[in-house]
């Protein structure tokens, strides 16, 4: 039999069987036709504009690393006049974080990029190493997830950019639409798909025009409030990511984080290597799906939350996702908590319902008590999730003591989430005080007094 | 969940956690529970639901009929059985019910591997058990008559069209892509058959004994199918999934109890259903047959790699199965206006001009859909247009 051509070209001998349409190709008709996707991407959704600065969240991993390479390519070619700089946070684990580093700055220089490298140290005083001697494996991810969201847009904004790429593929988006599902996290099921995820935040600085200090200053300084995530390869199979590296010979570190991952994540990945074994299209047909699914979220407002792009969306859409959402560069997500998760809420939706039959049964209470029910797991979780949920269904969030009766600082959006700034450090939260602080708040009680030198604020 | 909980008595910890007197036989999530509690947990959880339904209540105007489609699984004869007691029940309180039933089974032997082998037998045993209904057996290639699917057919197969309507499915069947595809028409076909049955019949709502993990399992597959938008008609009870059924509501009763406590329930009824119900495991559906896991990967489909999730999942942690349902119920559907296309297999609205900015768009496909067909029923009809 003779070798089967490639589809593209016609000419060349067939190397690579596209999971999302069962074309094949040769590597070089790949490469091309990968690189013409991610620009179709970008350039239907209207996600970059000339001469805009756009970090990009550089781990070291394969997804970042291509995410780089197709973007300084495609900058290349199409005369973007973007200027690209590579952003990597080190969270300070040794063993793992040192060797990706190591990754990153081989190919900043290879794609003769600047790179810039913030740290958990030097922003909180604490690396993930000593997070971990402090409190253990368990829970540790928590930490890390919340820490990194600050840390990216810290070290975005330090360097003057208000917009950072990450290197979500589909694999990750479809993981993040079934967790959401599994997991009955509505809200988040509403922006796991759109391509720009976070908030550009003219609109909170419009509502509090006050103290604009630490928003869009008039001088072109970023403020870390005002810096916006999108993720161009969101559409791109992690399955072709690996082959683009590979055919590119990218240098790309591929050991997974060493600390734990969290349990519904691992469920829902599981679960889609599963199905795009039965059948390859469902990764893209479940980002599909999310897609669709998002425009019914209730009081979901943007229609497919920027997922449509340039087709009229609306741009500002307020989007405070006071996590990351995705695997920002560890492997195994934003964890919260370990194995126990699943658990934990299995527990919760039980509590719940044995709640709903009791209330229903002696008709004391006088609040409808399926408001609490199902959306209340989710709540119940707060320790780990400090989710913002619609104002209607709010239920008062067991919230760690505060010592100073300061007015919250949160402006409550009607019917939406309430947004706001932390009180302490000025970043995006939902509450008086933002996760990163709470957590801090924790850590450093058990320090001696003297150790509490850096100021999270000034990061 | 069971409702009533006595005062816990540590002498009685052993027993039964709701009458305390008889040793438990089962236990419901994590209470223990003996036969007759078991048995009146399960009755209570869907004569509470069919008690909701504004129909199920007597009415002076002329009594309606209800499809009740049989698959002669577990599931679908407990529903059976507990609305023959329910019915029972109304005519001694009241003298007359307010719904009569019209039992269904779609013969599908020609189609599916998973088809009961002698339904005849096990139909005319049931038949005989609850004989206050009236009941029907119709093969799954009666569908072929209906125009719109012929249509659909005839497009598919256009080269050599079979002459016998049971050859034409066959032939459109193994026509398809995958096991996936072939499992995804095959349930869209019954559903048709069910709706062009029931209007045929002058039979106003279909009665369906899905449970909470079936239905969890439909939310994922359908998710995973690229019909994100049409889980709230998935999910929705009664009314809320006419739409898109041809007008004709969708009931589920036992959409509050889990698969596995309706199939321990089948083995504890006196007398128990498992005799009357699809031989093997004596509790087999359709779904639960999927759960024989396929040597290959290859060889399994979307709907059956969901039963086998969803049983890891209801036994280990059976609330987030109840949560899956209900967060999709919280999706509010899109309202179709009255020119929305609709998919000429699923029945759900087709989103038109939909692409992923030029990922979506594949070789031979997209270009050539003129929106008869939904984006998930173009993959497991690839061919057609």
């Amino acid at each position: 039999m003779p070798p089967q051509l490639c589809t593209h070209c016609k000419t060349a001998r067939a190397q690579i069987l596209r999971p999302k349409n069962h074309s094949r190709l040769c590597a070089a008709c790949f490469t091309s036709v990968f690189e013409s996707e991610v620009a179709a991407t970008i350039t239907s959704t209207a996600l970059f504009h000339p001469g805009e600065r756009i970090a990009i969240g550089a781990s070291g991993g394969k997804d970042s690393c291509v995410l780089a390479s197709v973007l300084k390519t495609l900058n290349d070619r199409y005369k973007w006049g973007l200027d690209l700089v590579l952003l990597s946070v080190d969270e300070g684990i040794t063993g793992y974080r040192d060797h990706s580093l190591d990754a990153v700055r081989r190919n900043a220089k290879e794609l003769d990029l600047p790179l810039h490298i913030v740290s958990y140290e030097e922003l909180y005083g604490w690396s993930m190493d000593q997070v971990v001697a402090q409190i253990g494996k368990k829970g540790n991810c928590t930490y890390c997830g919340v820490f990194r969201r600050q840390a990216l847009d810290r070290g975005a904004a330090r360097l003057g950019v208000r917009h950072v790429v990450t290197g979500h593929n589909a694999d990750d988006v479809a993981e993040t639409v079934l967790m959401n599902l599994l997991r009955g996290d509505l809200m988040r099921l509403g922006r796991a798909t759109g391509i720009v995820t976070s908030t550009p935040a003219a609109a909170v600085d419009g509502l509090k025009d006050a103290d604009g200090d630490d928003g869009a200053g008039a001088g072109g300084e970023v403020g870390i409030t005002n810096v916006k995530r999108s993720k161009p390869l969101m559409y791109a199979y992690e399955k072709e990511i690996v082959l683009y590296a590979h055919h590119k010979k990218l240098d790309y570190f591929s050991t997974e984080c060493i600390y734990s991952p969290e349990a519904f994540r691992g469920s829902a990945r599981t679960l889609i290597k599963n199905l795009e074994r039965i059948r390859p299209e469902s990764i893209l047909d479940v980002v599909r799906s999310g897609i669709e699914m998002a425009r019914l979220v209730p009081e979901a407002d943007g229609g497919c939350r920027g997922a449509c792009g340039a087709k009229g969306a609306k741009k500002e859409v307020i989007q405070p996702d006071d996590e990351d959402e995705g695997n920002g560069g560890c492997g195994t997500g934003n964890g919260r908590g370990s194995g126990g998760e699943m658990a934990e809420m299995e527990r919760k939706l039980l509590m719940d319902e044995r709640a709903e039959e009791m209330g229903t049964e002696t008709e004391i209470q006088p609040r409808p008590v399926q408001n609490g029910v199902g959306a209340d797991g989710v709540k119940g979780r707060q320790e780990a999730t400090p989710a913002p949920h619609p104002a209607s269904t709010t239920i008062v969030p067991v919230r760690p003591k505060k010592k100073d009766g300061a007015p919250r600082a949160a402006v409550a959006l009607p019917g939406k989430q309430t947004l706001g700034r932390c009180e302490r450090c000025g970043y995006l939260s939902s509450q008086a005080v933002c996760k990163a602080c709470v957590l801090l708040e924790g850590l450093n009680k058990s320090r001696p007094r003297t150790a509490i030198a850096v100021d999270a604020s000034h990061g | 969940m069971p409702g009533r909980r006595g005062q816990a008595d540590p002498a009685k910890a052993h027993l039964c956690r709701r009458c305390q007197e008889n040793e438990p036989a089962v236990t419901v999530r994590t209470e223990p529970l003996c036969r007759n509690c078991f048995i009146n947990y399960i009755h209570t959880k869907v004569v509470k639901r069919v008690g909701g339904y504004k129909f199920a209540v007597c009415h002076s105007t002329a009594q309606r009929t209800f499809l009740l489609p049989l698959s002669l699984g577990a599931s679908s004869l407990t529903l059976l059985h507990i609305l023959d007691g329910y019915l029972k029940g109304q005519i001694e309180r009241t003298g007359r019910t307010g719904f009569a039933l019209h039992v269904l089974h779609i013969d599908t032997s020609s189609a599916s591997p998973h088809a009961p082998t002698d339904p005849g037998s096990l139909l005319s045993k049931i038949q005989d058990r609850y004989p206050a209904h009236t009941y029907s057996s119709i093969p799954l290639s009666d569908i072929l008559s209906d125009p719109s699917v012929a249509d659909l057919i005839s497009a598919y197969l256009s080269s050599a069209p079979p002459t016998t309507p049971t050859s034409t499915l066959t032939t459109l069947l193994s026509a398809l892509p995958s096991p996936t595809s072939r499992a995804d028409v095959l349930q869209a076909l019954q559903t048709k058959l069910l709706i062009s049955f029931a209007v045929r019949h002058n039979l106003s709502a279909v009665l369906l004994g899905h449970s909470t993990t079936t239905l969890a399992e439909r939310v994922l597959a359908e998710t995973a199918k690229g019909r994100g938008g049409s889980l709230p008609f998935v999910v929705a009870d009664g009314e809320g999934n006419a739409e898109g059924n041809g007008g004709v509501p969708f009931y589920y009763p036992m959409r509050d109890l889990l698969r596995k406590e309706i199939v321990a329930h089948a083995a504890l009824a006196v007398p128990p259903l498992t005799g009357l119900c699809v031989a093997g495991t004596g509790t087999g559906t359709g779904k639960e047959r999927e759960r024989e896991v396929p040597v290959s990967m290859k060889n399994s489909t979307i709907d059956g790699l969901m039963v086998q999730y969803f049983e890891g999942v209801e036994r280990e942690y059976p609330s987030i199965v109840a949560n899956v349902v209900r967060t999709a119920g919280k999706l509010v559907g899109e309202g179709a206006g009255e020119k929305a296309v609709r998919c000429a297999l699923c029945g759900m609205v087709v989103a038109l001009g939909e692409d992923l900015h030029g990922q979506g768009v594949v070789e031979g496909e997209g270009e050539e859909g003129t929106g008869r067909l939904c984006h998930g029923c173009k993959r497991s009809l690839p061919k057609a247009v």
